[in-house]
């Protein structure tokens, strides 16, 4: 049975909210906010608006207009960026887990928890579409944005579970929104890495994506260079020399000392011969 | 060991030399070093760099000073090999000059890694070099021995055996590469997750492999365990690739 398109449905509440807003006058700044990150939601998602791209103006226009600029630039200036940053790394660290977690529900929690902080960052995108509509210098939100964002689509590969759900957001956005959208784009075709993770068998369709990625192909490279330590290395001789080896490296090399002569007598040989 | 020398430390070879023969050639600078302590020098050496000038001479000057000690190291490690020539030394040594100027000179923090809060003799800093320089060397020297693909070339340098060298070099680098990769995405994993690290510990680095083992040593369930040790291989997994993206750019 198909029901109404979810998207719609989702985005049904902003449109009703923007035209309450139309032709008021907003000064608070946390309905300053809530009037600019959904009239930038739907700038973004042309598909989404009530009738169609061509209507944009008669549904967000009127909004924005309610929108006094120094009500938009309180807003902007009330964001707390490195409460934010924390808000993504978390959502970052939350979709590693659903990878990880032993039940459906517990998957669940953590992926919706995950989805909803990475959607914490697109309705920032909205709010500086909206800036930009309504011609207000988006500069103090970019440096906040810059703060929010640093390294972190770099990290991107941390959110392959989120993938499926990623791609069906990334698909409502306008064509030239999802360039700049890493928290739902970077790597959102990678469904390899869940199983380059877990360390299972690639299907087939990993396979066809590995052969095509060079993210991918990096990834996997890099996963390949060790798995467990071979053996005493250079690096860890010179920390013992230094005294700086942890105790966990120590314990390997003990244990491995007894098996392998070759590092056993490396690591006699630096601690027998004393340059001091 | 300079039967096998490998290409590599052919190129540390002339590396030093060219330190080496400015060295010699620079006689009224080397001269004029002489009444200079070690500490001064190399203070010499250090300005000299950083003001962006040539400082190949003072180096040269204060490694010659050092080159006997260096010997000394190099015959105590052949002792704890069992193997080496008189040779090795002028190679080794060479080496190690080598390392102290492409990366021990910025190194080098004046303070003492073994004896906190006491100042650090560059000396004891060279001589270090040249004692890892002739492990790592002798550690190279029993692989290339060991390796079943060196056959009856052994004291030759044919094409096909320094190709060989260069291979086997490459690997090394690659290897301790990795090993350095391996300990960081290890040592993040005890910072971040401690209770999977030590079941990686105890299952990989303890050779327990077995997830009954672990659970006894660890003194948790064997489901845990297993779900420790899962756990733990995705985070390494991440951490290498995150770490090795770093590396590269």
């Amino acid at each position: 049975m198909s029901g109404p398109d979810p998207a719609n449905v989702r985005f049904d509440q902003h449109h009703a909210d923007l035209r309450a807003a139309a032709g008021t006058s907003i000064v608070d700044p946390e309905r300053a906010g809530v009037v600019l990150t959904m009239a930038g939601d739907l700038l973004r998602r042309s598909a989404c608006r009530a009738s169609g791209s061509d209507e944009a103006s008669k549904e967000i226009e009127p909004a924005l207009a309610a929108v006094g600029r120094e009500a938009a630039l309180a807003y902007v200036a009330s964001l707390d960026a490195k409460r934010l940053r924390a808000t993504l790394l978390g959502a970052f660290e939350d979709a590693f887990e659903a990878m990880l977690a032993d039940t459906k529900e517990e998957r669940s929690l953590f992926a919706d928890g995950a989805l909803l902080a990475l959607s914490t960052r697109d309705h920032l995108a909205s709010v500086r579409a909206a800036l930009v509509w309504s011609e207000v210098d988006p500069a103090a939100l970019d440096e906040k944005l810059r703060i929010i964002d640093e390294g972190l689509a770099a990290r991107a590969r941390m959110l392959a579970v989120l993938n499926p759900r990623r791609r069906d957001e990334l698909s409502l956005l306008d064509a030239d929104a999802r360039g700049e959208a890493f928290w739902f784009g970077d790597r959102a075709g990678c469904d390899a890495l869940l199983a380059i993770y877990t360390n299972r068998p690639l299907n087939k369709g990993d396979e066809a994506h590995l052969a095509s990625c060079e993210a991918c192909q990096r990834d996997a490279k890099s996963v390949g260079y060790a798995v467990r330590p071979a053996h005493v290395s250079a690096m860890i001789l010179r920390r013992i020399e230094d005294g700086a080896a942890t105790a966990t490296e120590l314990r390997f090399v003990e244990h491995h000392a007894k098996g392998c002569k070759a590092c056993a007598v490396a690591v006699e040989a630096v601690r027998a011969v004393d340059v001091d | 060991m300079a039967a096998v020398r490998t290409p590599m430390l052919t190129v540390n070879l002339s590396y030093a030399s060219r330190v080496s023969v400015r060295s010699g050639r620079a006689r009224s600078p080397m001269s004029s070093f002489a009444s200079l302590p070690d500490a001064e020098l190399f203070e010499l050496v250090l300005s000299t760099r950083a003001a962006g000038r040539d400082a190949n001479t003072a180096i040269g000057a204060l490694c010659e000073r050092w080159r006997r000690p260096a010997g000394v190291v190099v015959r105590r490690i052949q002792a704890s090999y069992r193997t080496g020539s008189p040779d090795d030394e002028a190679e080794l040594y060479q080496e190690a000059v080598r390392k102290f100027v492409e990366k021990g000179l910025d190194q080098f923090r004046g303070a003492s890694e073994v004896h906190p809060g006491q100042a650090a003799s560059p000396k004891t800093f060279f001589l270090r070099i040249v004692k890892h320089a002739a492990i790592d060397a002798y550690r190279k020297q029993r692989d290339l021995l060991e390796d079943p693909h060196e056959g009856d070339e052994e004291h030759s340098e044919s094409p096909h055996q320094v190709g060989h060298a260069v291979g086997l070099a490459r690997r090394e680098e690659e290897r301790e590469g990795a090993a350095d990769l391996y300990w960081a995405a290890f040592a993040r994993l005890e910072r971040e997750h401690p209770n999977e690290a030590s079941a990686w510990e105890a299952y990989h680095h303890l050779d327990l492999e077995d997830h009954e083992a672990c659970a006894k040593h660890l003194g948790i369930t064997v489901a845990n365990s297993y779900k420790r040790v899962s756990r733990a291989q995705a985070h390494l997994r991440l951490f290498l690739m995150e770490l090795d993206e770093t590396r590269e750019t």
